[in-house]
């Protein structure tokens, strides 16, 4: 999958979930500059991004995913 | 059942877990002017994340909910603690959810080691954990309960092998342990059990559960998990706030049978037991599901009526005989004109009314002109119509009594009332002719379901609508108040339980009680019954104290025809608005008992 595939749909998810305009999520969304993303936030952010893409990241790395970029790379690495 | 209002908000929404997040957050401020219900959800693992799917699923049932969860684990603290965040935060209904493997890991874990005897006790200690905190919850608020049945664990290691159901299995333990909670929870007031289990099959084993969140987050479900999680703890809400409908509406061509009668002719028609006659069989198996609940069956169908008459009445396979049917629109006048018929023939509104008709432009007719009719939207297929009708959740009641089958059959003999009515040359005849024998008495846990059921359900003859939970209610006794049932049979078969009134010492006012409900089930309005129960009502506030008794009427948009009640039974107006009334309870003759009235009062 290629990262033009992944943005756009990712971002719509990253959008939903926090509650942001899409145009304001970036590579560079993360806790800390985002107050909706918090743990609970987190927990629905994952579950939204493995059922967007059908992946299932390992638990590992679930608490990793601390940025949009680290979960497009994930996306790139983990999807079919 | 979704609120034109907030009807909008739905377009594009595609059931993601993502769109449900978006969804709530929009709808969170949109909800305003929606019936509010405040939901605590309390657990013993991690279960916050199911608020924005119960908040999306109840909007989508009309309901506005207002959801708390607590911190995982906490129970026991949240429910026995008179001073907890529970409690503070006033809940409607309070939604428990403990899994085995919190409360009891370590028992369950060596399951296969604990005997007989110790079986038992696991199963009685936590039936009386959830009896105990029923209890509890109900010494502190008057909220529903509802408590989820459990689901046997997924325990690696413990069991030989998954999916044998033997005596000894873990499986084996819960089923009888569900059936014991169930037990031991239902003798507590307006609390019950909430399937869990059917939720977990609904989603699927493989899928609800989340090895990895369970983990990292003590958080056992996965997001499809939560969401079917959120539609059926919706769905059993709603049950539990609102009324079903009374009435279900059938079409008969190619809805209660295959083809069209009129073409095909008696014997043509398709009904029997292969496909696709044995899928309106199945309809009609359903609607007679509901009638014995209590639902009423109407007919509404561009046919000729003998033709069709014949075919109900003659045809080998037919489910559904013409005298399961209340009323029958049968003719080619248009379906809006015959629903509308059928509500005055069974004295109900017409929001009371659920149609189903296998034609879309029919359905499509009756929504544009009769919004407030419920039209169930049909599958392609009729092999889905049954279960359309089921999922359609309009008819979905947390209690059914044994009232509610009773109704069907007075229902159907109403028409001979009416004809007694004809031939009786005055009201005075006429009531005396149908030989009314009412009994009446305080209410108490035999009678209280289906005075509550009556509280929730009557609109017509009811002077204030006041919604009383049986736990409200409980409470009003408990505090002094006298609430009075009435059964009444007449000539043409017994009514059931069909008047309750309620009076509440005023705080403050020394002798002075309020009528804080007063109300008749329709089917026996014009019958004098009211004057009966005030009549009760005066004797029992008299015999405790009472010297004047204070009516109140509630103007609401279906209750007008009471609106002169009380100055009928010549009370005194009070203000200008006609809200509230008195009159003197001395002498006590002020309050006389219909002589044609053969009433027995049980102390």
């Amino acid at each position: 999958m290629t990262i033009e595939s992944i943005q756009p749909r990712l971002r719509r998810v990253f959008a939903q979930v926090l509650g942001l305009e899409e145009s304001a999520v970036s590579d560079a969304t993360a806790p800390d500059n985002t107050p909706q993303w918090d743990s609970l936030g987190h927990l629905r952010l994952v579950m939204a991004v493995e059922q967007e893409f059908d992946i299932a990241i390992p638990a590992e790395q679930v608490m990793d995913m601390v940025s949009f970029k680290i979960a497009r790379l994930m996306i790139e690495e983990l999807a079919p | 059942m979704l609120p034109p209002s907030i009807s909008p908000f739905f377009e594009g929404f595609d059931g993601s877990l993502s769109s449900y997040q978006a969804l709530a957050r929009k709808l969170d401020p949109a909800m305003a002017e929606l019936p509010e219900v405040r939901v605590a959800l309390l657990a013993s693992c991690t279960i916050e994340v199911a608020k924005s799917f119960l908040l999306v699923e109840g909007a989508r049932r009309g309901l506005r909910f207002t959801i708390w969860s607590g911190p995982y684990g906490q129970i026991e603290q949240q429910v026995l603690d008179a001073g907890s965040e529970l409690y503070a935060f006033k809940p409607d209904v309070v939604f428990i959810l403990a899994r085995l493997e919190d409360l009891v890991g370590s028992q369950v874990q060596g399951f296969i080691t604990l005997d007989v005897a110790g079986r038992n006790d696991l199963r009685q200690t936590l039936a009386k954990l959830a009896r105990q905190v029923a209890q509890s919850l109900r010494r502190h608020s008057a909220a529903s309960l509802l408590w989820s049945a459990y689901v046997t664990p997924r325990l690696p290691g413990v069991e030989g092998a998954s999916g044998l159901f033997g005596a000894e299995s873990l499986a084996a333990f819960t089923s009888f342990l569900n059936g014991a909670t169930a037990m031991e929870i239902e003798s507590v007031s307006d609390a019950r059990l909430f399937d869990l289990p059917a939720v977990f099959a609904r989603c699927g084993s493989k899928r609800w559960h989340d090895e990895r969140m369970s983990f990292l987050a003590r958080m056992p479900f996965s997001g499809e998990g939560f969401a079917v999680l959120g539609t059926c703890l919706a769905r059993a809400i709603r049950a539990l706030r609102v009324p079903p409908r009374k009435c279900l509406v059938l079409d008969l061509d190619n809805t209660m049978w295959g083809g069209v009668l009129g073409e095909a002719g008696l014997g043509g028609i398709k009904l029997g037991d292969t496909f696709p006659g044995n899928a309106h069989q199945a309809l009609q198996r359903a609607a007679q599901g509901l009638r014995n609940r209590g639902v009423l069956l109407a007919i509404a169908s561009k046919n000729n009526r003998e033709e069709a008459l014949d075919a109900l009445e003659q045809h080998p396979d037919m489910i559904l005989r013409p005298a399961d049917f209340s009323a029958m629109e049968i003719h080619w006048e248009d379906k809006v004109t015959s629903l509308r018929r059928i509500a005055k023939t069974l004295n109900i509104g017409t929001d009371a009314l659920v149609f189903v008709d296998d034609n879309p432009v029919e359905r499509e007719w009756v929504r544009k002109l009769m919004p407030e009719v419920a039209v169930i939207e049909l599958p392609t297929s009729v092999a889905g119509y049954a279960v359309a009708i089921e999922d359609s959740e309009w008819f979905d009641a947390a209690v059914v009594t044994r009232d509610d089958a009773l109704r069907v059959v007075m229902m159907s003999r109403q028409s001979e009332r009416q004809a007694l009515q004809e031939s009786s040359g005055s009201l005075e005849e006429f009531l005396n002719a149908l030989q009314m024998r009412a009994q009446a008495g305080e209410v108490n846990a035999e009678t209280i379901e289906r005075v509550v059921q009556l509280l929730a359900k009557t609109n017509q003859f009811n002077l204030t609508t006041r919604r009383h939970t049986r736990a409200d209610l409980e409470q009003m006794i408990a505090a002094g108040a006298v609430a009075v049932w009435m059964r009444l049979e007449d000539k043409f078969g017994d009514n059931g339980l069909i008047g309750v009134v309620i009076g509440v010492p005023e705080a403050g006012e020394a002798g002075l009680w309020r009528v804080d409900s007063l109300l008749l089930s329709c089917r026996v309005i014009g019958r004098g019954i009211e004057t009966a129960l005030l009549g009760l009502l005066a004797k029992q506030v008299l015999a405790r104290g009472g010297r004047v008794l204070m009516g109140e009427f509630v103007s609401s948009e279906r209750n007008q025809q009471t609106k002169d009640l009380y100055a009928r039974h010549g009370f005194e107006s009070k203000d200008s608005a006609g809200q509230i009334w008195t009159k003197a309870l001395e002498p006590l003759e002020n309050f006389p008992i219909p002589a044609y009235l053969d009433l027995t009062y049980d102390d």
